[in-house]
């Protein structure tokens, strides 16, 4: 692989993946509650399950032929996820 | 945490981790007398998964299930390295295990 | 995949040792901290102690707070320690659990203070730097060992395989494959329990989103937590003994054996409006961690809260309890500390069979080779030597109040790491392939300087430790004692080694003729 390829690859994966992953933990710990689990069971399911998901991200990404598709994978869905967020969080205002 | 069971646990992971690395062509080589066919190598590979499986069945009894989970693959893994220095260091260890299993009926 | 463990393993694995030798260590931190500070030094007792006799007077002394945790005594600590804020920095104070009289002497960061937190911080607090690079090194380790298994997929056939007798490099790597192998479950869920426990670090934004940005609503619901606020009159306090023995028959009640409490939180004790709240953290018998938690109204010792936590946070609790391992098993608490060694045997292994695969040709000679050479023995038995400095130093300044320039004794111990460990680098650099065998050498020495330091500044010898019940003492003492005697042994292995590559490499200089 190319050095080019190879950054690309890594901040893809790594920083655009934490991202995808932050964004997908914060999209289901909004969702989860409304099929009537708690919050901070949400909150730690969603987190628990985003490890693993990160690093399979990861190894995916490397794993991946299409630099293309890996750029895709993770941008789409990150922007997905965090459009959902931002139109879903529930503006419980404590402070 | 019954010091027997523990102790069986340990004993029946170290002989299954023998048995099943006996089973392969390069250490049965360094230990055994006898040929290895194919019906006697799946015969001690039977065995050691066998001796395996005590050791979790020791592991629950003694623990429950929540440290067992914890316990049994540990023990495993104290066996599989101390089966793995001896085959490397002193494979003599190893021969009275398989002499004992693998009879040579020729 | 293979470019990916490489490059990954050269990025981290240094770091990544030192967290597995810390983390390694940490499993007996208890004990270690009692062989570093003499004055806790208790027999373990199974008599159980009265709070209001005993903790009343030395918390009602120390006036209103906010918060003063009570650390119970059990097996592993004897001593009773209270704990509370003070002027910015969180004070600990060691007592007899029976007399009340508090111990005082040598103060130490001990491996509490210090060995623990390196593991899962560096002790870099600065914005939570410490935690990110833990949080990303443990990503690395997952991804290594991903890699790995990848890389070796015929890896039954391999599982036993390891051959001394060859190539340097075959019986390296055949040592790295079998040591990440053995325990590779092991070498898994302590870096993925390691990110669970530390998830709110991680992954800030859930509880942010759901509470408007207020994290304790989250965590009343997780870990029965709650919080009050100082009413400002002053009110008679219920008898704290009965409080605690309240929620242990609760407790016990559903367990089906005597369950204990371990941390106590008393906040705002003296006022109307303060909460007293028991909890068992660390359940003896039990993996879970911190699953219940009864909280008392103070002034009339009402049960206010019976918190037990939510399924997935007892998921949660089981995996977090697996990482933190403070329940009663001493078997499995040995098996730990092995899998632990094998751990930083692997990543050590790693680096050297990295090193090995370059040393034929001109690769030696590059600074890039030389930096990594110098970095692996720094980074492994550099910083094994840097923790032997560290056990001397404690020792060798026995007396409480020694400050030299300022620094006090724990802060002089903590100097002591840092200096060795860097100095182990630059002696790694000059000294190249030397240095292994000099620094074995070295924790050898200091091993056992620390292990008569502490009989001569204590008295506590083996022998007179094992008398008196103290078996961390005697424990520490064996450990110092066979490592030295390893150190030492692979040193001399090592020189012997060195010895005779000089006398191969110069028998086929002096006659190029017959070595063809």
């Amino acid at each position: 692989m190319r050095a080019g390829e190879i950054s690309a690859r890594l901040i893809l994966t790594v920083l655009g993946g934490y991202v995808l992953t932050a964004a997908l933990v914060s999209a289901s710990v909004i969702a989860l509650p409304w099929i009537g689990l708690a919050a901070s069971e949400s909150v730690l399911l969603a987190s628990m399950l985003g490890f693993v998901f990160y690093l399979v991200l990861i190894l995916w990404g490397f794993h991946e032929h299409s630099l293309l598709r890996v750029a895709l994978m993770i941008c789409i869905p990150a922007i997905v996820s965090l459009v959902f967020v931002v139109a879903f969080a529930p503006h419980v205002g404590q402070g | 945490m019954e010091p027997l069971l523990l102790a069986a646990a340990t004993a029946a992971a170290i002989i299954g981790c023998a048995l099943l690395a006996l089973s392969q062509k390069r250490h049965w080589r360094a230990t055994c007398a006898a040929v290895r066919t194919p019906e006697r190598s799946r015969r001690v590979r039977l065995l050691g998964t066998a001796s395996t499986m005590a050791s979790l069945v020791f592991c629950l009894l003694g623990n429950g299930l929540s440290f067992a989970v914890l316990l049994w693959p540990l023990l495993l893994a104290l066996a599989s390295i101390l089966v793995g220095l001896s085959l490397s260091i002193a494979p003599g260890i190893l021969r009275p295990l398989a002499a004992l299993v693998v009879r040579d009926r020729t | 995949m293979t470019w990916l463990h490489n490059a990954t393993g050269l990025l981290c694995s240094a770091l990544l040792f030192a967290m597995f030798w810390m983390g390694t260590l940490s499993v007996f931190d208890r004990e270690i901290d009692q062989w570093m500070m003499p004055h806790t030094r208790l027999a373990a007792s199974d008599r159980s102690i009265s709070l209001d006799a005993i903790v009343r007077p030395i918390v009602d002394e120390l006036g209103p707070r906010s918060d003063i945790y009570l650390y119970l005594p059990k097996q592993r600590e004897p001593s009773l320690r209270i704990g509370y804020e003070d002027s910015g920095s969180f004070k600990k104070r060691y007592f007899d659990p029976w007399t009340g009289k508090e111990l005082t002497g040598r103060e130490s960061l001990a491996a509490t203070g210090f060995i623990f937190p390196f593991h899962f911080s560096f002790h870099i607090r600065w914005m939570n730097l410490g935690y990110w690079l833990a949080g990303f090194l443990s990503m690395g380790m997952l991804v290594l060992l991903s890699t790995g298994i990848y890389a070796h997929r015929k890896i039954i056939a391999e599982f036993f395989v390891f051959r001394p007798d060859k190539s340097l490099r075959r019986s390296t790597l055949d040592l790295h494959n079998m040591t990440s192998l053995v325990a590779l479950p092991f070498h898994f869920l302590l870096p993925l329990t390691g990110l669970f426990i530390f998830f709110s670090v991680y992954l800030p934004w859930p509880a942010g989103i759901l509470f408007g940005g207020e994290t304790e609503p989250l965590f009343a619901e997780m870990y029965g937590s709650r919080s009050v606020q100082a009413a400002g009159r002053r009110a008679e306090m219920a008898s704290l003994d009965d409080m605690i023995r309240a929620a242990e028959s609760r407790w016990s009640g559903r367990t089906g054996y005597p369950a204990a409490a371990d941390i106590v939180r008393l906040q705002h004790w003296g006022d109307a409006n303060a909460l007293v709240t028991a909890r068992r953290v660390f359940p003896s018998r039990q993996v879970a961690m911190d699953r219940e938690a009864v909280t008392f109204a103070a002034s009339t010792g009402e049960v206010v809260q019976d918190f037990k936590s939510l399924p997935i946070r007892t998921a949660h609790a089981w995996l977090s309890g697996l990482h933190f391992i403070q329940f009663d098993h001493w078997m499995l608490r040995w098996l730990y500390f092995g899998a632990g060694l094998l751990g930083c045997v692997m990543i050590a292994t790693g680096l050297l069979f990295w090193l090995r695969s370059r040393e034929r040709g001109k690769a030696p000679n590059t600074p890039g080779f030389q930096t990594m050479a110098a970095m692996t023995v720094g980074s492994t038995t550099g910083l094994i030597l840097a923790t032997a400095a560290f056990l001397v130093m404690n020792r060798a300044i026995p007396h409480a109040g020694f400050k030299v320039l300022g620094q006090d004794a724990a802060s002089l111990e903590v100097w002591a790491f840092a200096v060795v460990w860097s100095t182990s680098f630059f002696h790694a650099a000059v000294r190249k392939e030397r240095a292994w065998s000099e620094q074995c050498l070295a924790i050898g020495l200091f091993a056992a300087s620390a292990a008569v330091l502490n009989w001569v500044t204590t008295g506590h010898h083996p022998a007179a430790a094992a008398d008196a019940g103290l078996w961390a003492v005697f424990a520490v003492d064996a450990m110092l004692l066979l490592s030295a005697l390893a150190a030492i042994a692979v040193s001399h292995r090592l020189q012997c080694r060195f010895i005779s590559m000089l006398q191969t490499a110069s028998q086929a200089d002096a006659s190029p003729v017959d070595a063809r």
